[in-house]
């Protein structure tokens, strides 16, 4: 399985997949914020906005809470570093990701929840109660998603037998019948609820609350300021980004490039762009739909999405 | 302490001479022990555990140095201490069942001694002996039962004899002096149900004592569970490791969860021991059943990742224990909810607390990171498997480690966003004052092995992977450390830490510089907003509890946590409020319906019995005819 | 043009009314907590001088007595058009 793709093949992949995702986060977060002004029936700003947004915010002042120690500044670094390592050894646009093989899909589950702990552990250094209170939720809901999203990982990994994930997409190319079996349906649905709560977004959590009792995410983040928000928003947008390509390859491989070559790279960045752009377009138009979830109703849906899981398990099993 | 140190450098030497050579240490003599002789053998299962108990008791006797507890420092203590670290060093060596006993009543009284060391200064330190002593000893007697049940059998107390004679044993020999070992060494490990001496113990017991516990002693634990499981009998019936591996499940499950919500930062630091036994103890059930199913190849990669949790989780809870107690020390606290603002008092302290605490965390780039992955990867390729029992408990497995790892997270965002970040909520916290070199010193070694050993595992790697052949009796040549990464054969789970941690240096690199562009000027240091208040106090802050109350919430049927609200009126009148105070207590639930109705019980018999005699010649003539024809009956 | 929900991640403050006594500190703590370059919109007469709480115990002050105002919208009330083509020019649009 290990082929070996030439040093430069394997170089430019990695730095367009990091690159994609940089970019083509908060352009997703923009075109979402678009469809969902535009299904509210407002005009809603251009699409490109939050970049317009982020390098405003490079060039504002850099503001720390006065009970702050070093490690306000060093979270929001970690939470960026952890996303960029993330989505630089998943394979998005090609088989052979930049990383090598260094990493599977339980590393970058850990990956993540090692930027989620940074960012709780950044809000409690301020000292402030929003902190703490943003902090508290966001961990609670976050250690009750761990058991649905391992779960969902290994009823991903069982068919192919490994958890690495270029095995897995490359398997799943191979076996196209597995794609639509119901352990991988299962799974989806498991992992799109997971999406939700670990990302923020309705009904778990509203990206654009400005009451403080009903934030999770955003109550961790009120004392960035400048280029510290402009790193947080960022690490945001490509979280979302890559968690939607990653939830693409993994349902819906084709388009990816499987050898090197020019060509099939700038169809694999095609490809994931306009799977990506659509799954975040569906998800932009539910959270038009639906309320947020009181807070503690949020453990339900994370039980939920565990059963799902867990039943996706044994149907693979049963097969 | 030189003498503590010195055992524990020749301890090291012996064990990694071992390790390397894989030619076991042997020693006898028949003096020490009339009519059973004291043997030793240190192969290279034992040489691991006494290579983890001699860093530990390396690092506890450097600790002692700076460390101001009274209680350490009495002659008793000056005595027992290095009693003590030799004991954990010989016991992995035992090789035969009086050795062993001896060695172990040896290491669990001294343990005991050393508990009780601080009982001049605080009360609770008695009750807490007092637990410790009774499940350790029934521990003991429960391990003495098992072990001479198999030398009975067997015909001879060398282990070499029971384990050439172990297959040939009747079936519940072999099941009832398994079970009796699980029970026996399960409550030295601090596995639930016999779980409850941990969190009494640790918080009461001086910090290099509670580190010795937690990082050295637990392990002995599990040592005895594999040696006499895997060594000794060679592997038995799928139902024995399912037993472990739900004992595991539960304990990873209500350790965790206990942590989580507990505010005495030792408690929870204990609470924190029996949830990683508990995985300790999925890994090696997992072992068991793979090797009871066939799939031997797994069976070594289970049991590997079980040992490297073992070395890991010594290293990392030794930094813990030890930071926690200069923490202590420092700040005269130890309740989460009176700490605060440590970053800045403790520069040295503080940051070697958080890097122990991420590893506890199971988060890239530590090592805990690796062992946890490793764990993962072997529960993952026993599906899908033909087998039952295994189609079970993998998913179950990972479901235990999923939800461990949850909440030890939180756990750890807990302990060091409320203890170490925001600002100090106590005059103690607002005073504190690093601690001597020595004591963050070695709290600080041990947090360095973590980072290293997170980025280059394959320098202990192939130690451990000796250590699990030796206690299996077999492994095929799976090299389980290719350059400088770590995966299973063929390539079907590859981890590259090292490279994963230069990605994230790299990557923090460049968000720093990309924060630098467009910069103006320096950092301002500003009021925290807090909506226009006018004053803002520590108090403000969330606490521990109020950090934990959500997960408390959602599993309060486990937890139960009892409120109580004591308000008393005004005297003028009912209307009017002078003052209100809110308890809240969270206790275990074990000892809440097992010890508790237990303990109530046995003092019921207590005091029926001292009802008995009560003066009557006539009574105590007749309780004498009584036991004369009972025994009359039983002998004849 | 969007509303934030702490001042630390604003670019200005859009301030209407005359400022208390109670309300000075706080308007003052705002206004520090807003990252620099930051500009500061004051929106009716009552903000800008006093209007027709001019006199009044209640009142410690405009606006540009406590913190340093960069626009002034007049009007009581003003024109919705005045508002919107003020904001429009300090966006830069």
């Amino acid at each position: 399985m290990t082929t070996h793709w030439p040093l430069s093949s394997v170089v430019a992949t990695g730095v367009l997949q990091v690159l994609g995702v940089a970019i083509g986060g908060p352009l997703l977060v923009g075109l979402m914020r678009k469809i969902r002004c535009r299904l509210e029936g407002r005009e809603g700003p251009p699409v490109h906005q939050p970049l317009l947004d982020l390098r405003k915010l490079l060039r504002k002042e850099r503001t720390k809470p006065e009970a702050a120690s070093w490690f306000f500044g060093l979270a929001p670094l970690v939470l960026l570093a952890s996303v960029t390592v993330a989505a630089a050894v998943s394979p998005l646009l090609a088989t052979y990701p930049a990383l090598g093989w260094s990493a599977d899909l339980f590393a970058v589950v850990f990956l993540l929840l090692l930027g989620s702990v940074f960012l709780a552990l950044g809000a409690l250094d301020t000292g402030t109660a929003f902190g703490g209170m943003g902090a508290s939720r966001a961990i609670t809901i976050g250690a009750l998603a761990e058991p649905a999203l391992l779960v969902a990982v290994l009823a991903l990994s069982i068919p192919s037998r490994s958890s690495n994930l270029p095995t897995i997409v490359s398997r799943s190319l191979e076996h196209p019948a597995w794609l639509a079996s119901p352990e991988r349906l299962l799974a989806v649905v498991a992992l799109v609820i997971v999406i939700v709560a670990e990302t923020g977004r309705l009904p778990v959590d509203n990206p654009s609350t400005h009451l403080e009792l009903t934030m999770i995410h955003e109550a961790m983040v009120l004392e960035y300021a400048g280029p510290d928000l402009a790193l947080v928003k960022l690490a945001e947008a490509m979280r979302l980004t890559f968690l939607l390509a990653l939830l693409a390859t993994l349902f819906t491989p084709w388009g990816i490039a499987a050898a090197p070559g020019p060509a099939r790279l700038a169809l694999g960045l095609a490809s994931i762009a306009g799977k990506v752009a659509v799954l975040g377009a569906a998800l932009a138009a539910a959270e038009v739909l639906v309320a947020k979830l009181r807070l503690f109703r949020v453990p339900e849906l994370m039980a939920g999405g565990f059963v799902l899981a867990a039943l996706a398990v044994i149907a693979g099993a049963v097969r | 302490m030189a003498l503590t140190f010195v055992a524990c450098l020749l301890g090291f030497l012996v064990a990694a001479r071992v390790l390397s050579g894989g030619v076991p240490a042997t020693f006898h003599t028949a003096r020490l022990l009339p009519l059973l002789g004291f043997s030793l053998r240190l192969d290279r299962l034992g040489a691991l555990f006494v290579a983890v108990a001699a860093g530990v008791g390396a690092c506890a006797s450097v600790f002692r140095l700076g460390y101001r507890g009274h209680g350490l420092a009495s002659r008793t203590a000056s005595f027992v201490f290095p009693l003590f670290v030799t004991m954990l060093l010989l016991v992995p060596a035992a090789s035969s069942v009086g050795t062993f006993l001896f060695l172990w009543e040896l290491m669990a009284v001294s343990s005991l001694l050393l508990v009780l060391a601080d009982h001049r200064q605080r009360d609770e330190v008695q009750r807490a002996a007092q637990w410790y002593g009774v499940m350790t000893q029934f521990g003991a007697v429960v391990l003495l039962l098992s072990l001479v049940l198999l030398a009975t059998h067997a015909g001879g107390q060398s282990f070499a004899l029971i384990s050439a004679r172990g297959p040939h044993l009747a079936p519940w020999v072999r099941s009832v002096a398994f079970v009796l070992a699980v029970v026996g060494f399960g409550s030295k490990a601090g596995a639930v149900p016999l779980h409850v001496w941990l969190p009494r113990a640790h918080p009461e017991a001086p910090g290099p004592v509670s580190a010795l516990m937690s990082a050295a002693m637990v392990n002995l634990g599990v040592y005895g569970i594999v040696r006499v499981g895997d060594t000794i009998l060679g592997g038995g019936p799928p139902w024995w490791w399912l037993l472990v591996m739900a004992i595991g499940g539960l304990s990873a499950v209500f350790g965790s969860l206990h942590s989580s919500t507990s505010t005495d930062l030792k408690r929870l630091l204990a609470y924190s021991t029996t949830d990683n036994v508990g995985l300790i103890f999925l890994g090696v059930g997992a072992s068991g059943l793979f090797a009871s199913t066939g799939h031997h190849a797994l069976a070594v990669v289970a049991l590997v990742a079980a040992l490297l949790h073992v070395v890991f989780h010594s290293i990392f809870k030794c930094s813990l224990f030890l930071s926690a107690s200069s923490i202590q020390q420092a700040t005269g606290e130890r309740d989460l909810d009176q700490l605060g603002g440590l970053m800045t008092r403790l520069p040295r302290s503080g940051p070697v607390f958080v890097i122990a605490a991420l590893t506890l965390a199971a988060l890239p780039p530590m090592c805990g990171f690796v062992s946890e992955w490793l764990l993962l990867q072997s529960m993952l390729h026993g599906l899908p498997s033909a087998s039952v029992p295994l189609e079970v408990a993998m998913p179950l497995g990972v479901t235990v480690l999923a939800l461990a790892g949850g909440l030890t997270a939180a756990t750890v965002v807990k302990a060091v966003g409320v203890g170490l970040l925001g600002q100090p909520r106590s005059e103690g916290a607002a005073g504190s004052a690093e601690v001597p070199v020595t004591m963050w010193g070695a709290a600080g070694l041990m947090a360095l092995l973590c980072a290293v050993f997170g980025v280059a595992p394959f320098l202990v790697l192939p130690a451990v992977v000796g250590a699990a052949r030796s206690g299996l009796g077999y492994g095929a040549a799976h090299p389980l450390a290719q350059g400088w990464s770590i995966g299973l054969a063929g390539g079907h789970g590859l981890l590259a830490p090292g490279l994963l941690a230069a990605g994230l240096v790299v990557a923090a690199a460049g968000a720093a510089g990309l924060r630098r562009i467009g910069q103006r000027g320096t950092v301002r240091r500003a009021e925290a907003w807090g909506c226009g208040r006018q004053v803002q106090t520590a108090r403000m802050q969330y606490t521990a509890t109020s950090f934990a109350e959500p997960l408390v919430r959602v599993f309060d049927d486990v937890l139960a946590p009892a409120h109580d609200l004591d308000v008393s009126h005004s005297a003028e009148s009912h209307y009017y409020v002078e003052s209100a105070a809110f308890h809240t207590a969270l206790d275990d639930a074990f000892e809440r319906h097992g010890y508790r109705p237990l303990s109530e019980g046995l003092s019921w018999w207590g005091r029926l019995a001292r009802r008995m005699p009560n003066g009557s010649v006539h009574r105590y003539l007749g309780f004498g005819l009584v036991a004369l024809v009972v025994v009359l009956v039983v002998v004849a | 043009m969007r509303l934030e929900a702490s001042p630390r991640h604003a670019d200005g403050l859009l301030v209407t009314g005359p400022v208390t006594h109670n309300m000075a500190v706080p308007l003052r703590k705002t206004y520090e907590a807003v990252p620099e370059p930051r500009v500061v919109i004051s929106v009716g007469d009552c903000a800008c001088d006093r209007g027709v709480f001019r006199g009044a115990y209640g009142v410690a002050g405009a606006v540009s007595d406590i913190v340093p105002v960069d626009v002034e919208i007049r009007g009581c009330p003003p024109d919705p058009e005045t508002i919107i083509s003020v904001l429009r020019r300090v966006a830069g649009r």
